[in-house]
């Protein structure tokens, strides 16, 4: 099994806040929709998943509610909360600055 | 703003999980079995077989404990979880060893309670009377006068209205003591209140409860005579009632209409103030030659003591051109506040009572410092198990705070009560000057000896943790304290017994010296005799012949009943703080008399009978006589002091003075006394000499007389002062009572003083026994071994009972040493002591051996009857 690539530090947080923010989703789906949207590419470890979730609900960013799945088994779905919203706002305009500002570095042509 | 719109969702969820903390796990369990079955689904879909897929899935997630652990940390509750089984622990553990608990806090709690019951009162007493006075204290200053020679801080009304005029106060005034005999309202009475000068009230934020503050032109000789009466007065002399404004009392005959009522917490310059009258602000041909007033100033913002003192100059070269004869050379001195209201011997006894209170707080940490760490070396094989399974050190460590913390709540608890129990009953026995109302004990100082302790606790059980975190995980099962751990409790046990020793000796000293102020023979006898101060109602209209008349008239009156053995006119009394008379110069004939070179003395009036009933002994000469009159030569009578300093090596009898103080007039020596002891002095014997009532007779005298039985005396006395003046109010009271209160400070000084030593001895017992025990569990194989190869119970006894008295030894020598400089200090408040003296320091020292060999005892018995089978098994 290859390493996925390691995630830059820091953007496990805003990764998850942003798949969360489309519809909620429970723990095992936002691994799998990380993982299918990035193009297999992007992938958190089963290990680091959890505590990051778990921080993200105490903080306020997320909320968690138990519903059924579709196959009838109770699960917990995080949504974006109101706050989580504008956070990740920041953040994306955050991550937006900083890859930019990473591309026009690497495209310097070497003369 | 935004945080707080985030504690909308996440505070929910800290309650939550601290209050259904079940449900959450169980939640935290469902969500983690949920994923793995997902991924154990996915992992099988993707062709696995299920065991595979299970074993796939469950190290992907890497130990669902650990994964747990970590989401639980994300709560941002743990610490209350682990701080409520820290204090389940703590509670658990103290109570395998109650007795070290309950003598901890004791110790602590005694100690804080003692430092902060010290504290709070001196500084209540000492540094803080002043209730108006407190604020901005450095712009506030006291203004006085000095010549190169002396300092004074009473002034005259002349500087005072000088000072008036200059722009650097914001606010001055003045004040001086009168006393009047009140008439008008029931019985005659003396009382004592003050003259003061515009502004007296305003600088010191008095409030009234009645009434108004004094005009302007109250102050002014062609104003109205008005009077404010203290709260205190007001409720005794006039019950309280509200329709005293617009009375009239006469004061010395004067009327005077009461404008209004102090408030009850004013009180200035001291309690005894029953009215405070307007000063006259109006200079008299000869007032410039009186210095009466105490002058207050606050000084403008901005302005500092130098700037104030360079305005001041050219105000006092005036003065000193307008009154060459008093202010030549006289300079405007500014003050503290409390200059000159403490003496020296004052601060002695601060510095004391600070040096004695802090040391019991310090033998109370020592001790408690000494328990925990002893304590810390039984736990030792705990925390190495813990460290050893993997316990983080920061745990550890709060594990051992928190045992810290259930000792320190309790003993500042404890010391709380028992600081407020003994300040009250301190002050409710200790003599002042002013109210000391309100709460006493003052909490700054009990949280700050509440830091120190908490402070002490928490580095001695830090401690062991500490040791024991620093093993590493060796699990270590040797039940020993380390050796520098041994040394340091060795030497909290030197420090406990030097400084309780030190106070022990201080305290003896102390007892000792009360006993020889109050067992002291004066020179003359004090039992049974009565003092009486007698105060013609009219004194202000009366003329000096007239009072002298009225004493006169006394003194035969009460001459001629038969309760009294003898009679006589003194002033002043030995037994008073100002027993020794108004200074003056004197010389003998064949010298120069000059006010600035002749030797110095101090003089006293009496009359014939004085000596009699003083039972002051003549040594040579005789007594003052009714002979002794204004026509006959003028006489006096030397102490023994002064008879030897006029006169060394030569009959005194015969010689004659001269006296600057009695317009420089001549008087033979015919009789010489003995020196009187003054009891509150410290100074010794001063020179002294009387001359008769009848030669230079004082408007102010006292009247003593040798009685038969007490309460028929005064009775017969009080009707002898009706006879002369029915309005004359009489303050009569025996000697041997004045002599008890003037004594009644250094009384409670000294109680204070053994309380504490109690407390020590008792801490350096507890700490001695602490130690010792502890060596004794800890050498338990080395002692099977020595009683299974031959020794003796009692041989191992002494052995114990050696090892405590080796500190005992160490902690003595240096005690004597702490004990000697402690005792140093007080002796300057006792006469006839010194700490130097076999008779302090020895049953001091044995007490404390007698203590420490005591707390050796119980550890030395239980060595001796060691079990050598139960030793031997238990490694």
């Amino acid at each position: 099994m290859s390493k996925p690539t390691d995630l830059v530090q820091g953007t496990l947080d805003l990764l998850l806040l942003k798949i969360v923010a489309l519809d909620p989703l429970h723990a095992w789906a936002i691994a799998q929709r990380l993982k299918q949207v990035s193009g297999d590419v992007l992938q958190v470890s089963d290990g680091s998943l959890y505590p990051a979730l778990h921080k993200l609900e105490q903080a306020g960013w997320i909320s968690a509610e138990w519903k059924q799945t579709e196959s009838g088994r109770r699960a917990k779905y995080y949504a974006l909360t109101a706050p989580g919203r504008l956070e990740l706002d920041r953040e994306t305009l955050k991550w937006d600055r900083l890859s930019e500002a990473i591309t026009k570095v690497m495209r310097i042509e070497e003369a | 703003m935004l945080r707080l719109w985030r504690l909308l969702y996440s505070l929910p969820l800290r309650l939550r999980s601290l209050l259904h903390r079940d449900q959450v796990e169980q939640e935290l369990d469902e969500e983690l079995n949920f994923y793995l079955d997902e991924r154990i689904a996915h992992e099988i879909a993707q062709g696995r077989s299920p065991g595979e897929a299970r074993r796939i899935a469950h190290q992907a997630l890497g130990g669902i404990e650990q994964r747990k652990e970590e989401c639980r940390d994300q709560r941002g509750t743990q610490w209350i979880e682990n701080f409520t089984a820290d204090l389940r622990h703590g509670l658990r553990s103290w109570q395998k060893t109650p007795g070290i608990w309950a003598l901890a806090t004791l110790t602590l709690g005694l100690g804080i309670g003692a430092n902060a019951t010290v504290i709070s009162i001196v500084d209540k007493i000492y540094n803080r009377p002043f209730a108006g006075l407190n604020q901005e204290t450095d712009r506030v200053l006291r203004l006085g006068k000095a010549s190169s020679s002396d300092t004074r801080n009473t002034v005259t009304l002349d500087d005072y209205l000088a000072w008036r005029t200059a722009p650097i106060f914001d606010k001055i005034m003045g004040y001086k003591a009168v006393e009047y005999v009140m008439s008008g309202v029931g019985d005659p009475e003396r009382i004592v209140g003050q003259a003061v000068s515009p502004g007296f009230f305003s600088t010191l934020g008095a409030k009234l409860v009645l009434g108004r503050f004094p005009l302007d032109v109250e102050h002014q000789p062609e104003g109205a005579r008005v009077i404010i009466l203290s709260h205190d007065y007001w409720q005794n002399r006039f019950a309280g009632s509200p329709a005293v404004l617009g009375r009239t009392i006469r004061l010395d005959g004067i009327s005077f209409a009461i404008v209004g009522v102090a408030a009850k917490e004013f009180w200035f310059p001291s309690v005894q103030a029953r009215f405070w009258t307007p000063l006259l602000l109006a200079p008299t041909p000869t007032s410039h030659k009186d210095p009466v007033l105490q002058v207050i100033a606050r000084l403008k913002p901005g302005i500092g003591a130098s700037e104030a003192g360079s305005a001041l100059a050219p105000i006092s070269l005036d003065l000193e051109r307008r009154f060459p004869d008093t202010h030549t050379g006289m300079r405007t001195q500014i003050l503290q506040l409390f200059d000159g209201f403490y003496s020296q011997d004052d601060r002695k006894v601060i510095v004391l009572l600070y040096l004695i209170s802090g040391g019991i707080l310090l033998i109370a940490c020592a001790n408690v410092a000494n328990l925990l760490m002893v304590r810390g070396l039984a736990r030792q094989r705990e925390m190495s198990i813990r460290i050893a399974l993997g316990a983080a050190r920061s745990r550890i460590l709060a594990q051992s705070l928190t045992e810290g913390l259930l000792l320190a709540l309790p003993a500042l608890g404890f010391s709380t009560l028992a600081a407020h129990l003994s300040s009250s009953l301190l002050l409710s026995q200790v003599r002042v000057p002013f109210p000391v109302d309100g709460p006493v004990l003052d909490p700054h100082y009990l949280l700050l000896n509440g830091l120190i302790a908490l402070g002490s606790i928490f580095l001695f059980s830090l401690y062991p943790a500490w040791a024991a975190t620093a093993i590493q995980g060796d699990a270590s099962n040797r039940n020993t304290l380390g050796r520098g751990t041994q040394r340091a409790t060795s030497s909290l046990v030197v420090v406990q017994v030097a400084l309780g020793l030190a106070l022990v000796m201080t305290a003896i000293l102390g007892v000792r010296g009360v006993e020889v102020l109050l067992n002291l023979d004066p020179g003359y006898d004090r039992s049974r005799v009565l003092q009486a101060e007698f105060y013609p109602s009219r004194r202000s209209e009366a003329s000096d012949t007239a009072m002298h008349q009225m004493h006169q008239r006394l003194l035969d009156r009460s001459a001629a009943s038969s309760e009294f053995q003898s009679v006589g006119l003194i002033s002043p009394v030995p037994v008073t703080s100002a027993g020794d008379g108004i200074p003056t110069r004197i010389s003998s004939l064949n010298q120069q008399l000059s006010v600035k070179d002749s030797p110095q003395a101090h003089y006293g009036v009496m009359s014939a009978g004085a000596l009699e009933t003083l039972r002051i002994p003549l040594l040579r000469g005789r007594a003052f006589t009714t002979a002794d009159t204004a026509t006959t030569r003028p006489v006096a009578i030397v102490n023994q002091k002064l008879g030897e300093q006029l006169f060394p090596g030569e009959d005194p009898i015969g010689k004659s003075i001269r006296v600057a103080a009695l317009g420089g007039g001549t008087f033979e020596i015919v009789g010489l006394y003995p020196n009187l002891d003054r009891e509150n002095t410290i100074r010794g014997p001063v020179s002294q000499f009387f001359v008769p009532f009848g030669q230079a007779p004082r408007r102010s005298m006292q009247w003593v007389g040798r009685f038969r039985t007490e309460t028929a005396g005064i009775e017969a006395l009080r009707a002898a002062a009706r006879d002369v003046d029915p309005e004359a109010p009489l303050e009569v009271d025996s000697l041997t009572h004045r002599h008890f209160e003037e004594l009644q400070n250094s009384r409670v000084l000294i109680y204070l003083i053994s309380a504490f030593a109690v407390l020590a001895l008792f801490f350096g017992g507890c700490g001695i026994f602490a130690v010792v025990s502890q060596t004794v569990s800890q050498r338990l194989p080395e002692i099977g071994l020595r009683m299974a190869l031959g020794a003796s119970g009692g041989r191992i006894g002494k052995w114990v009972v050696g090892s405590g008295f080796r500190l005992l030894a160490f902690g003595s020598l240096i005690g004597v040493g702490a004990g000697l400089l402690l005792g140093s200090l007080l002796a300057t408040q006792l006469v006839k002591v010194t700490p130097y003296d076999w008779q302090v320091i020895l049953p001091s020292a044995l007490s404390f051996v007698a203590v420490g060999l005591l707390a050796c005892l119980a550890p030395a018995l239980r060595a001796s009857r060691t079990d050598i089978t139960r030793v031997i098994r238990q490694d």
